[in-house]
């Protein structure tokens, strides 16, 4: 999943050194929270118009993770 | 050196305190002047489209008679003085006068340095993590629209808009042009989040962890959305002018508190911002191969 995510934002971001995923420990009900870094000046790039990258790249996180029978949110920060 | 107050808020009640003798418990350094009743934690966002006379950091911010400022030592680059508004922020200046005067901030360290954006330090752990506000807990975003990430400004790093005592220091000094245009892509951005989170709360079950997690993101970019909008409203041409000439990060504007702003020592925050880092425990590059010490936070008041 995490690969999924990086895949996505690194064909959208200038600087793909500076793409960084923290994932947070399962929260009790198994509900796992991926943390996406990118640099200040991708912030744009990767939340897109009325924020629907971004919208777009929590639908596709989610998605993938049914497959994995995970649950995932996807916090941009 | 002079002796000053313990907590800024004291400067508002200064005007009742005469009354009754406000000078001479001005010469108590860990103790509240008499009477003086300190500013409750903020425990909602609280934002102030600020149509007033006061500028904030986005006039000049220079230091005059009354004014309060913290002197930032950082061991071996020298002074950041820095203008404190606790007219505007009330409860954040407090608090860090508090955290300030308690001794807390006494060797703690700059653990994230992050060129052309901010550096950051104070965590209990040295590492981002732990710490408390000068109450014990945690208080909301105090947003005053005047007060914007200028470089140089001082303000408080947040987790899903709660603050503690951590704080860090604008470094970009490039100028931007739009600032505007980055309310409104992240503004935006906010909102869709919070509706997207809206339309995901029904598929769980009432009182289940996630439902509450998703709750608070809810809130929270319910709250951004309120910030930044504040902001986005209150754009005007002094705003773009400052930003023009003297950098910031505008896209943080309404989503942390600003509380001060550099007046002195801006090559210091410079040189801080040109350490060698490596990668952290997350893998960003912002952690100083040589830890970067702040010896104290002295707190003054201009007489």
């Amino acid at each position: 999943m995490k690969e999924l995510l990086y895949a996505m934002v690194g064909e959208l971001v200038e600087d793909e050194s500076a793409i960084e995923i923290t994932v947070d420990e399962p929260k009790e009900d198994g509900t796992i929270v991926y943390h996406l870094h990118v640099a200040p000046n991708d912030m744009g790039r990767v939340i897109g118009k009325q924020g629907r990258i971004a919208k777009a790249i929590r639908t596709i996180m989610r998605a993938g993770a049914v497959r994995h029978s995970e649950k995932v949110m996807v916090e941009i920060d | 050196m002079k002796n000053f107050i313990r907590n800024i808020s004291a400067l508002s009640v200064c005007a009742v305190m005469l009354l009754s003798g406000c000078s001479s418990a001005l010469e108590s350094n860990h103790a509240y002047p008499e009477g003086y009743v300190p500013v409750q934690p903020v425990t909602e966002i609280s934002i102030t489209e600020d149509t007033s006379e006061f500028m904030g950091n986005t006039g000049d911010v220079t230091l005059e008679k009354g004014d309060t400022y913290a002197v930032i030592r950082v061991k071996g680059y020298g002074d950041i003085k820095i203008k404190l508004f606790p007219e505007a922020v009330p409860y954040a200046v407090q608090n860090f006068i508090d955290l300030a005067n308690s001794g807390y901030y006494d060797g703690k360290t700059f653990h994230r340095v992050i060129s052309d954006f901010m550096i950051q330090g104070a965590s209990l752990n040295g590492d981002g993590t732990g710490g408390t506000d000068s109450n014990g807990g945690e208080f909301k975003c105090e947003i005053n629209t005047k007060l914007r990430h200028y470089y140089g400004a001082l303000c408080y790093a947040s987790a899903m808009g709660s603050n503690t005592c951590q704080f860090y220091i604008v470094n970009n000094k490039t100028s931007v042009n739009d600032p505007a245009l980055q309310y409104q892509t992240y503004g935006s951005y906010y909102a869709s989040s919070a509706e997207q989170y809206t339309e995901m709360l029904g598929q769980y079950e009432e009182g289940s962890y996630e439902y509450d997690l998703i709750q608070q993101y809810i809130r929270y970019y319910n709250d951004s959305v309120a910030g930044i909008g504040a902001m986005y409203n209150t754009t005007d041409e002094t705003v773009k002018a400052k930003y023009a000439a003297q950098g910031g990060v505008p896209f943080l504007d309404g989503g942390y508190v600003v509380f001060g702003q550099t007046v002195e020592g801006f090559d210091v925050i410079d040189k801080i911002s040109a350490v060698e880092v490596a990668s952290n425990a997350a893998g960003e590059a912002s952690s100083p191969v040589k830890e970067i010490t702040i010896e104290k936070v002295v707190i003054r008041i201009v007489d």
